[in-house]
């Protein structure tokens, strides 16, 4: 049994999910073996190509879904908690929410699900619509919203309650980039108070911009877990355009690098951190170089995602 | 308790959204339709009977046929609400941004059972007034059973709906419906079965028809309405001795039929609480 820690929001122990087979169709096991953990305070990514076991996963943290075995805790508490019930908000990937209501009825009902009481939803509503940028259709029906706009307003019922932990599964695959971008604000703003956020997008530059952990899931088990930077970690290439490269210069920026290509003006070397490029910038100029440019290729969150999902790399 | 009436709330707002209160509408224009036939008038040019024995049973009449329609019309209402009521929710994933709220499942499967059995109610009492109305207009009658029979038809709707929900919990909104409508089609075959066993003398008969009868109570849930109209309803079925003696009932199928609506309302309570979403 898990013992409840309460610094972590989130934490999984050999989580799993076997939906039984029925009809003569052979179990299928969602979610295989789950551990992981989210520290409060974090946007934490939560990557994996479809069918890895994400959404399901969240089912289960939020008590849609039940667990097959292993535990988990939110908020320090075992799932199913009431009080930290109150404490979550929840944006589903598959979102229909019942569109006879106005924007407004929409987060009255759900502000009364939270348990919030009038005074408390007449000043928070209107804030909440604010940041989503539903104000001037507060008075309009769900139905008569696009998909953006429904998701807009589902993103405002989940921070409605003021929520310490916020779950966002897939937030912005009915958005605009105008939209993408609202989200991106609004999910550093929850993390400038403190928030907890567990994004889960295949939008993955969006993960880069704003979380500071990832786990990444193929087959309902986790397979690269850590900090962004440090997952990040294969090597950096350099390129560079260089006039009047000499002999000397070329044999210095290898001992720098120990890899170099020379094609023409252009150089491409491998380095292992970035320390390294203002020593290559000074080796150029000292052996009357002209650089005219430099640009540092990093691996990227989707190359390593790629890279590993690919590989199925286990930690 | 304001997550229980926030939901029962709610699901008599998609309830109005649906449109069904077309349907009450409509069996509501029947009732006001039977209220503009010249009856009266007939029974007085036709025969030379007592005109007021001749009212006294049209009103019978009436009071048995509404009670009869309402019966009819909120059971089919019942399970056209009911059984869409969970598993349509679940397939949406509107109820996934519901369950994760600080309340219990117990709570969203009570309040959806309210809000269902509040809209019924309001069909329910629409129509009964409507009955009431037609019977004293065209006869100028009114007998205080009819009130009784009435509360007893209201377990119609109330099983339904009940029934329904419990299937919706795990069954496909067709299927629900379609479970709902066996049920009923099963019941209906007790009173045949008792009379049949009469005719026939036949204990195995008469076995299966109070079998029947307690698989769906339908059956005893009908002779209680007959019992609650009393001399406010006249119930064709009980012209015949055999008839009579089928329509017998008693305080303990009373007390089943309660049980077993809330049987039906704990086996839904205990699947929604163990299924996935």
């Amino acid at each position: 049994m898990q013992q409840p820690q309460p610094e972590l929001a989130i934490s999984t122990d050999h989580l799993r999910k076997v939906y039984k087979g029925s009809m003569g169709r052979q179990p299928f096991v969602a979610v295989h073996d789950l551990s992981f953990s989210v520290q409060k305070g974090q946007v934490f990514g939560f990557l994996g190509p479809n069918g890895a076991g994400k959404t399901t996963t969240i089912n289960i943290l939020l008590g849609n879904t039940y667990a097959s075995g292993g535990t988990a805790t939110l908020l320090g508490q075992p799932i199913g908690n009431r009080d930290v019930r109150a404490k979550i908000g929840f944006l589903p990937e598959k979102f229909q929410f019942h569109d006879f209501l106005t924007a407004d009825e929409f987060l009255d009902l759900h502000g009364r699900l939270y348990g919030m009481n009038a005074a408390k939803r007449r000043s928070r509503i209107p804030e909440v619509l604010e940041m989503v940028g539903l104000t001037a259709r507060r008075h309009s029906k769900l139905r008569e919203f696009s998909k953006g706009m429904q998701q807009r307003a589902g993103l405002a019922q989940a921070i409605l309650n003021d929520p310490d932990l916020v779950i966002l599964d897939e937030p912005t695959s009915a958005l605009d980039p105008v939209g993408r971008r609202d989200v991106r604000e609004i999910v550093s703003g929850l993390k400038a108070q403190g928030k907890t956020v567990l994004l889960n997008s295949h939008l993955l530059s969006e993960i880069e911009m704003t979380c500071d952990e990832v786990a990444i899931i193929k087959a309902g088990q986790v397979i690269k877990y850590g900090k962004i930077a440090d997952l990040i970690s294969a090597p950096t290439t350099v390129q560079m355009r260089i006039l009047n490269l000499t002999q000397a210069t070329a044999q210095a920026l290898e001992k720098l690098t120990g890899q170099l290509q020379v094609s023409g003006e252009w150089v491409s070397v491998t380095i292992r951190n970035e320390e390294v490029i203002p020593e290559l910038v000074a080796a150029i100029v000292q052996g009357q170089g002209k650089l005219m440019s430099l640009v540092p290729m990093k691996e990227t969150l989707e190359d390593m995602f790629i890279r590993v999902v690919e590989a199925g790399v286990a930690r | 308790m304001m997550h229980l009436w926030t939901i029962a709330s709610l699901t008599f707002k998609e309830a109005m959204r649906r449109r069904t209160y077309i349907a009450t509408i409509l069996v509501a224009l029947i009732f006001a339709g039977w209220a503009a036939l010249p009856l009266h008038l007939r029974s007085h040019a036709n025969t030379g009977d007592d005109p007021q024995a001749m009212l006294d049973s049209v009103g019978k009449s009436f009071a048995w046929m509404g009670c009869g329609m309402i019966k009819f019309f909120s059971s089919i209402l019942a399970i056209t609400l009911a059984a869409g009521a969970i598993t349509t929710e679940i397939d949406k994933g509107v109820l996934s941004v519901i369950v994760p709220k600080p309340m219990s499942r117990s709570t969203i499967y009570m309040g959806k059972w309210l809000g269902l059995m509040l809209f019924l109610a309001c069909s329910f009492a629409i129509w009964s007034a409507l009955l009431i109305f037609v019977i004293w207009h065209q006869t100028g009658t009114f007998h205080t059973h009819i009130l009784t029979g009435l509360l007893a038809t209201f377990l119609f709707p109330l099983l339904f709906a009940t029934l329904t929900l419990c299937f919706s919990t795990f069954a496909t909104t067709p299927l629900a419906a379609g479970l709902a409508f066996i049920s009923a089609g099963i019941a209906l075959a007790q009173d045949m079965l008792f009379f049949m066993s009469m005719r026939l003398d036949s204990d195995i008969v008469k076995t299966l028809s109070t079998i029947v009868g307690y698989i769906v109570p339908i059956g005893k849930m009908n002779h209680w309405i007959t019992k609650g109209l009393g001399d406010a309803g006249v119930d064709m079925s009980a012209i015949t001795a055999i008839g009579q003696a089928s329509l017998s009932t008693s305080t303990s199928d009373l007390v089943y039929i309660l049980l077993y609506i809330a049987a039906a309302l704990g086996i839904g309570l205990f699947v929604f609480q163990k299924r996935d979403l």
